[in-house]
């Protein structure tokens, strides 16, 4: 993918969530504020256009926390070069999507 | 709500998702769902249709159904399954292929017990059904005639002397006495009245008039407090109608509905609703092309293979899990059918009739009103680039560019 490959706002959003924060899907719905309906589907559509790749934690960490394995997502190079451009279309991301860690509510 | 119902969700939408990536799909929506507070779970698993649904959308066509043959292929195969196990079925055999009742019996309905009295034909060979009269508990009881068993060829087991024969259906005998095998032979008060289940018949098979669940066998005398009901007789003549003189002088018509008839043709008039559906869930159009008999005769062939797809297979499964439903089945399988013959169809190379493959994503979301946006697919034969504007709207039509001889050495 072209590294000046422009997103749609939405899809901004998730990129910058999954750079700022723990990088799984509920912690990117949670820093978005978007339903679990949009997100997944966009994240899948990001990783179609290799903006971002996927990767299941070990089992042995997600045991000593005493929770489920994630499914971490991580942004290609491609990824953070959309995200860059999409930071200068849209200065407002970083402050609608502060860096931070979600608790389990 | 508990967390099976909330896995339940999950576990169905994965349905949609490809096999060889649900496994790994629903563990992931699993894995995220223990995040999730209680109160936001349900609105969490509804997500999850909305993610399925569009990998469904975007996977790639399985490799069978890539070429036109195979494609028939396996929908030849399909209908010749769902068309063997209807003949193997009972339900399905005797609904479109040998009813189980007599050939000439027929069905009278909204008859009154004097005009049965006047019934051009005498018992054994006729039988009066009275509408349900009582209901013992959430089952619904009707009076007949004892004649009614040997007209309709139903062996009853020997009911004790001090009590009347009761006919269960099969819903009646799962719900309301828990499917006991050893139901036959029970004995139980009906409105009063000693009563001794004598039989547990199928739903559909005994397709009597009216909404009991229960028969009670009784005398004439019993019946006779009845005003209106059904009459059940065999009439040897394929008459539609039968005439009988009234006290007044006059005669009325009753019209004769013939319960030996095969079911066919009724639930293809069923599927004719379906189709009169289909506009509402999908676009009739199949894009702008150049007449082709090949390309017509393809979608025809489809549309002939997926009928009886749909129509024995929607019955075949119904028939064992619930069969009052089986209309009401066919008519969302026929619009299901049919849009997926549609889709389909857009979704096919107009020369080779391939399915087109590797969708890209053209244009920005952001321009849509300035730009084309959309999704661009290719034939891999090389005869074309279909166009499919991600924006529906009445002036927006998938467009297919065709790729002259010069573009040959890239495939």
């Amino acid at each position: 993918m072209a590294a000046e490959t422009k997103l749609s706002h939405t899809a901004a959003m998730i990129l910058q969530a999954i750079q700022a924060g723990d990088g799984y899907g509920f912690s990117v719905m949670e820093m978005t504020g978007l339903p679990s309906g949009t997100v997944y589907p966009a994240m899948r559509r990001l990783e179609r256009d290799e903006l971002i790749r996927s990767q299941w934690e070990k089992a042995s960490i997600a045991e000593a926390e005493l929770r489920p394995p994630r499914k971490y997502y991580k942004l290609t190079r491609d990824g953070k070069a959309a995200l860059e451009a999409s930071q200068k279309r849209y200065p407002l991301i970083a402050k609608l999507v502060p860096a931070g860690k979600p608790e389990r509510a | 709500m508990s967390g099976h119902f909330h896995l339940a969700l999950l576990r169905a939408a994965s349905l949609a998702v490809r096999a060889t990536e649900r496994e790994e799909w629903f563990a992931e929506w699993r894995a995220e769902l223990w995040y999730v507070t209680s109160r936001r779970r349900t609105a969490f698993c509804l997500g999850a249709f909305r993610d399925a649904f569009w990998m469904r959308r975007h996977a790639p066509a399985p490799v069978h159904l890539q070429s036109p043959w195979e494609c028939l292929g396996v929908l030849a195969v399909a209908a010749a399954l769902s068309l063997f196990f209807a003949l193997q079925l009972p339900l399905p055999r005797e609904m479109f292929f040998s009813p189980a009742v007599p050939h000439d019996l027929v069905a009278v309905s909204r008859i009154s017990f004097d005009a049965y009295r006047q019934f051009p034909a005498a018992p054994p060979d006729v039988a009066f059904l009275g509408g349900v009269r009582f209901h013992a508990g959430n089952l619904p009881i009707a009076l007949a005639s004892r004649s009614l068993s040997g007209l309709i060829r139903l062996p009853l087991a020997a009911p004790d002397r001090d009590a009347a024969p009761l006919i269960l259906t099969r819903t009646a005998w799962r719900r309301n006495f828990a499917g006991d095998p050893h139901i036959v032979g029970r004995r139980m008060t009906v409105d009063g009245r000693q009563a001794q289940v004598a039989a547990v018949v199928s739903d559909r098979v005994w397709r009597l008039p009216g909404y009991a669940e229960a028969w009670l066998l009784v005398d004439q005398a019993t019946l006779a407090g009845e005003s209106r009901g059904y009459v059940v007789a065999r009439m040897p003549s394929r008459a539609g109608s039968v005439s009988i003189p009234h006290a007044g002088g006059g005669v009325d018509r009753f019209i004769c509905i013939h319960l030996a008839e095969p079911m066919l043709v009724p639930f293809l008039l069923i599927m004719v609703l379906g189709c009169a559906i289909l506009p509402a869930v999908t676009r009739l159009s199949l894009g702008k092309y150049p007449p082709s008999l090949r390309r017509w005769g393809f979608l025809a062939a489809k549309i002939i293979l997926t009928i009886p797809v749909v129509l024995f297979g929607t019955v075949d499964v119904l028939s064992l899990i619930a069969p009052m439903l089986q209309p009401h089945a066919v008519i969302v399988g026929t619009v299901l059918g049919l849009r997926w013959v549609l889709i389909d169809q857009r979704r096919r190379c107009p020369v080779c009739l391939r399915l087109l493959t590797h969708p890209t994503a053209i244009g920005e979301p952001s321009r849509t009103l300035l730009e084309w946006y959309g999704t661009e697919l290719i034939c891999t034969r090389g005869h074309g680039l279909l166009h499919v504007p991600e924006v529906r709207a009445s002036y927006t039509e998938q467009r297919w560019m065709r790729l002259d001889s010069s573009w040959s050495s890239l495939f």
